[in-house]
């Protein structure tokens, strides 16, 4: 792993099932991302994208390999540490926002803060700051259900951030945005990216949103592979 | 994670107007069975306790609460009683022995009435004191005149016919409520001296009665002179073999039955507070099953399985806490107003008391109170096993 790498993963072999009905999803992926890297994976639905970024995330064991973030090895962490190491260093993005319904938007991006232990204000603040980062400023105290679809995915983007994390894993951000929308939290991805030096991992369908990132790779019968020509299916 | 966002969490997947109806009214219902249940426990100690205790003092009112006697029903006499009054002197906890006479009669009070009584003489009682009913049946009041016949001045004549010379006249003091309808409606108290007089005892007894420091436990007491007096008899120290008892254990077999009845409607009611408890246990289980994909997001952000734990036992805590003691505050209310306002009428001549009185278990009410709560938990933690075996993956991709 280099110096200024964030992510190192190393022959991840991925599958559901087991014994005889095992479905192998990831056969021997290595990846390695650098800090401020934004890089792009991209193949065909159910190719594993999402399985990837879950074992990448230290959501979902991978059958073999290893995954380092920041120098340390999630897997072999105990739980609290492995959950610890998610908190501080990686940032999620789902397809959906999924955005917790009890909760307004500040206090759903304020979440992170509160369960990393931060008091309270500090937490309130921070997620003030981004939310007004995102443009959401007008809309902090509304529940989920009262926002659009783009508005859900600018605040899950602000939670993934706030606890400025080293790393964000995005699995297909814009996937279930209009062309409006995806344009805009694309965009705003980027722009964070570059601002604050992080690494994104980012799996998705958009040529356009795989295209405007340092690196793409395609995932293919399992295996990733450096993806030159920008192709998709 | 902080325990105020812990317990903000918890209460926000219990109450929230994003939750659905059918989990908000599961919830709702689930707290009611609890309190349903707490209650019914609760309200049942307290009126049989209530009962059971209104009985006891009753009996306890007149009647001390230790009870010497010869076995045998032979009389005593003085002799026996400054025996008595030099062991009890030794025990702790007792605090004087006094004489008692205690005999049934026949009285008579305004013309034309007449009635079966028990007459009664204790320690230094020197007053004449009617049992309201009775005095009601004779029509007398304090001032009137009542005489008393006993049996032990019958004699049979030749012609077969009784003849009664021991009839004593005597003046009413007062008219008394002596706590329990048997007693209010037979019993007459009369200095003990007059008590010997009319039934020919002389220096004689019918038994002794041994009083107790408030905090003593009779039945302690009792064994402890009883024991005394046997090693005295056994030890040649006095003739007469004398025994104790506390007063209540001549009412055994009552208050044995009244033991039974309320074990076993404890246990039917405390059915009702496991099926209460089911009922939450599949509340909880609905609230995780529908929190599963946030607990997945949350584990994403970093949410420790230990955090999601204690979630789980918060959300069992509120629900189980919160029905707990609402059943409780009811339960008081319950008992207060029962008590204040709606008194529960008994037939005297049945349940020897009038009215039914609650007296709310402080000690029962808290013990089913925290069995409950920590059942709730018990429950709880149980509900959290599966968002805990589950994955954050899978749980990010339940739908």
């Amino acid at each position: 792993m280099s110096k200024t790498a964030v992510l190192d993963a190393r022959e991840l072999w991925c599958s559901y099932g087991s014994g005889e009905t095992a479905i192998s999803v990831i056969r021997g992926a290595s990846i390695t991302v650098s800090r401020g890297e934004v890089v792009a994976v991209t193949g065909p639905s159910g190719s594993g994208k999402s399985t990837l970024l879950h074992a990448l995330g230290f959501l979902d064991r991978p059958r073999g390999g290893t995954v380092t973030v920041c120098g340390q090895k999630g897997w072999s962490l105990g739980s609290s540490a492995r959950a610890a190491l998610r908190n501080r260093s990686i940032g999620f993005v789902f397809q959906f926002h999924h955005l917790l319904e009890e909760f307004t938007l500040l206090e759903n991006v304020a979440m992170p803060c509160l369960i990393s232990g931060m008091g309270a204000k500090e937490a309130r603040k921070k997620a003030e700051n981004l939310l007004q980062r995102v443009g959401l400023s007008h809309r902090m105290t509304h529940f989920p259900s009262r926002v659009s679809g783009g508005e859900g995915q600018r605040a899950a983007l602000a939670r993934a951030l706030v606890m400025e994390p080293d790393m964000v894993l995005a699995d297909e951000p814009t996937g279930n945005l209009d062309g409006g929308n995806s344009t805009q939290v694309q965009d705003l991805m980027l722009e964070l990216a570059a601002e604050g030096g992080r690494s994104f991992v980012i799996a998705t369908h958009s040529l356009e949103l795989a295209s405007a990132a340092h690196r793409r790779l395609r995932l293919e019968s399992g295996v990733l592979l450096e993806d030159c020509d920008g192709n998709d299916s | 994670m902080r325990k105020t966002f812990a317990l903000q969490l918890s209460l926000r997947q219990i109450w929230s107007r994003a939750n659905s109806t059918v989990v908000r009214l599961v919830s709702v219902l689930s707290m009611a069975g609890i309190a349903i249940g707490v209650a019914s426990l609760v309200i049942l100690q307290a009126f049989m306790g209530g009962f059971t205790e209104a009985i006891a003092q009753g009996l306890s009112r007149i009647n001390p609460p230790l009870h010497v006697f010869v076995p045998g029903g032979e009389a005593m006499d003085d002799f026996d009683l400054g025996a008595v009054q030099a062991v009890a002197a030794t025990v702790d906890g007792i605090t004087g022995i006094v004489g008692i006479v205690e005999r049934p009669a026949i009285v008579s009070g305004a013309p034309g009435t007449v009635s079966g009584a028990v007459v009664r003489g204790a320690g230094d009682n020197g007053s004449v004191v009617l049992g309201r009913d009775l005095a009601l049946e004779l029509g007398v009041g304090p001032g009137d005149e009542i005489r008393i016949a006993s049996a032990a001045g019958a004699e049979i004549s030749g012609t077969g016919r009784v003849m009664v010379d021991t009839i004593a006249a005597l003046t009413v003091d007062s008219v008394g409520d002596f706590g329990l309808a048997e007693y209010n409606g037979s019993l007459v108290q009369v200095p003990l001296e007059t008590a010997r007089g009319i039934f020919r005892m002389g220096s004689g007894l019918t038994a002794a009665g041994g009083y107790i420091s408030p905090g003593t436990d009779p039945v302690r007491a009792a064994e402890e002179l009883d024991a005394r007096l046997y090693d005295d008899y056994s030890g040649g120290g006095w003739p007469t073999y004398m025994s104790c008892l506390p007063f209540l254990a001549f009412h055994g077999n009552l208050f044995r039955a009244l033991g039974l009845e309320r074990t076993a409607m404890t246990i039917v009611l405390a059915m009702i507070t496991v099926v209460a408890l089911l009922n939450l246990s599949s509340a909880l289980s609905m609230i995780a099953m529908e929190h599963r994909r946030d607990t997945g997001v949350l584990r994403a952000m970093g949410l420790r399985p230990w955090d999601v734990f204690t979630v789980s036992v918060l959300r069992g805590l509120i629900l189980g806490g919160t029905g707990a003691l609402g059943g409780l505050v009811f339960s008081l209310a319950a008992v207060e107003a029962v008590n204040r306002f709606f008194p529960v009428r008994l037939d005297g001549e049945v349940y020897w008391i009038d009215v039914l009185p609650g007296v709310f278990p402080a000690g029962a009410a808290a013990v089913v109170t925290l069995a409950t709560v920590m059942v709730c938990v018990a429950v709880a933690a149980l509900s959290s096993v599966q968002p805990l075996k589950c994955s954050p993956s899978e749980a990010l991709r339940y739908e």
